[in-house]
Formats: structure tokens, sequence, C-alpha cells
């Protein structure tokens, strides 16, 4: 029988990446994203004994990461900002196979990208972030406990939202692959 | 890892020596008062003070369930629920009206008729209506004190979380 402390490294051990991934989403240094990752191990220990297996294990890590994000007093949350990483699974690959200055477009448009993803409510940032993971609306819907049209709805606003930002910038240039990004 | 796992030890065993000597406090408590108050063998000791002692158990027995309720409540506070149904638990547990405050009531009102009832042997020269009276003019007070200090405290720290999860509520919702 495998007690709570073996299961808990376990669980850190398996998901470690996956939880830093989340906290570097929300936090734009380290420290707090260090602060981010400690909450989220904290109510992890506290959410085990109550774990059942129902829910797949990563379904349950980001809720638990969600909803750490989203307990947050109102004042921090409004500091936390959204990152994008450069070498993000889902946005390096735009920048691989083009020359300097395709890449130096590129990198401008993920750093306006950024900036306009920041701007969004804290929800909206919980969603694109599972988004970003890689996780489907029926995934998301599991994790923020809406259902399914809801969520779609909700990412397609957001997107919507995020493309006419773009598109009322300066950038004419990299206006088509901006929105591709999206 | 292994420093914060350690942390987490021992707050857990904190919390569990919390409630346990919490538990161990009442279940002691409650059998003592209730001999000393309402059976202890004495002559002395009229009916109506045996009554009023019964009342005040009553009342302790009613506080020592709810603060246990509310402590079991704190400590369950579940992260791996849904966002939606984590957020509409704490807007429940953070109103200000809780059915529970409606049982504090009643055991204030226990509280009330005991000190009612120990008192009146003890003011032959009074009325009954006085005795009253004298009673609400000490309780009335600290329970109104009571309520202020709690409503102040309720504004300060826990209608902002109150707010801000129902705000988090609306915007996932519309």
């Amino acid at each position: 029988m495998i007690n709570k402390e073996e299961q808990f490294k376990q669980i850190v051990k398996d998901n470690e990446e996956r939880v830093r991934r989340i906290c570097r989403y929300y936090s734009n240094c380290n420290e707090d994203s260090k602060d981010m990752y400690q909450e989220i191990l904290i109510n992890i220990w506290k959410s085990l004994d109550s774990y059942r297996g129902e829910a797949a294990i990563s379904t349950w890590i980001y809720r638990i990461a969600i909803n750490t994000s989203l307990s947050m007093s109102g004042k921090a949350f409004k500091q936390l900002k959204f990152r994008v990483d450069m070498d993000m699974q889902h946005l390096g690959s735009l920048i691989d196979d083009n020359g300097v200055e395709q890449k130096k477009l590129m990198e401008k448009q993920l750093d306006r990208m950024q900036t306009q993803i920041n701007q969004l409510t804290i929800i909206d940032k919980a969603l694109i972030s599972l988004m970003l993971e890689g996780l489907s609306s029926k995934e998301i819907a599991n994790i923020v406990g809406l259902t399914e049209p809801n969520v779609r709805v909700k990412i397609h606003r957001i997107k919507e939202s995020l493309r006419k930002s773009f598109g009322s910038g300066d950038l004419e240039q990299g206006q088509t692959s901006e929105n591709e990004l999206l | 890892m292994n420093q914060l796992l350690n942390q987490l030890k021992s707050q857990d065993k904190k919390m569990w020596r919390i409630s346990r000597n919490f538990r161990l406090l009442y279940w002691v408590m409650i059998p003592v008062y209730t001999f000393l108050l309402v059976l202890f063998p004495s002559d002395d000791v009229l009916l109506v003070e045996r009554l009023g002692g019964l009342c005040f158990v009553l009342s302790f027995v009613v506080f020592a369930v709810l603060f246990s309720k509310k402590a079991r409540e704190f400590k369950t506070i579940d992260y791996s629920q849904p966002s939606v149904q984590m957020l509409e638990s704490a807007v429940k547990r953070y109103r200000l009206w809780k059915p529970e405050l409606a049982w504090a009531l009643f055991a204030i009102l226990f509280l009330d008729a005991g000190m009612v009832l120990m008192r009146i042997p003890r003011t032959e020269s009074d009325s009954l209506l006085m005795v009253i009276l004298k009673v609400q003019y000490v309780l009335v007070p600290l329970i109104a004190g009571g309520f202020v200090v709690g409503i102040i405290w309720w504004y300060l720290k826990h209608k902002p979380l109150r707010d801000y999860a129902l705000q988090l509520l609306k915007a996932l919702k519309e």
C-alpha cells in the first residue's frame, strides 16, 4: 500500500513539467513562478486524500493548478502576467523554417501576442493556458466545470478578440501570419 | 522538495492536533459541566438552577458542534473540483448569513435562559421581569458587540473573497 508521501512524490515527479509550464504562463519572473509552483504543490498535498481516480491524473493536476491561480487574491491577479515562451510547442514551430528577418518579425508578433493575452481577464487567460497545453474543449470543460459548447464559444470569443486587437495594430506586413497564430 | 514535504506534514500534524484537542475539550467539558451544573447531588441546588445549568450545557453543545463543523469545512477545501464548483463553494462559504448563524442564535438563547434561571434564586427581591431585564442589560450589549465585530470581520476578510469568487463565476458563465 503506497503512503501519502510516496504518492505525492510520484505525482509531482510525473507532472513536474506540466505544473511548471502552467506556472510559467502566469508568472513573469522566476520568483513568482516558484511561489505559484509551491502553492500548487501544497494544494496537491491537501487534495490528495480526496483523489479517487475518477478523473485522469492530468485533469486532476490541471484543475488544482487552475483553481490555485483562481484562488489568489484579486489584486495579485491583476499583476499576474501571461507568458508565451518562444520555445513553446505550439508557437515555436512557426519560427523554425524561416530566415533571420522572418524570425525577428515572428518574435515581434509573439511579443505583441503576449501583450494582447495579458489584457485578457483571468478566466480567459486560464482557458487560453489550457488551450496552449493542447487540451481539447471536452478536457477543458471537464477542468473548469462548464459545458463543452460553452467552452468552445468562450475560446472562439477570445480568439476573435485577439484577432481584432491584432487587426487594429500597425504591423500590416505580419498581419496574415499573426492571424494564423490564432 | 523534502523541506516542503516536512512543512506539509508538520502542518497536517498541527491541524490534526488542534482538531483532536478541540474534540477532546468538548467531550470532556460537556459531561463535566453536566455533572457540576445539572446532576450534582446536593439539596442546596434548586431545580430551577439545574434547569439553568442544563441550558448552559445545551448552549455549549451547540457551539461545540458548530465550531467543529466550521473547522472541518475550512480544512476540506477541495482544489481538485471543477473551477465552477470550487467557486460556488467559496461563494457559499463566505456569505454573511448562514444556517449555522440561526443555530448560534439558538445557543445564545439557551445561554440567556440559563443566566436568567441561575439568577432567580439569588435575587429574591427582584421580580422575574426584573431578573430577565438585568440579564439582558449585560447580555444584549455583549451579543450586539459580538455581531458588530463579526460583521466588520466578514466585511473586511470574507466579503472581498466572496465578491471576487462571484466575479469569476460571472465571467466563467457569461
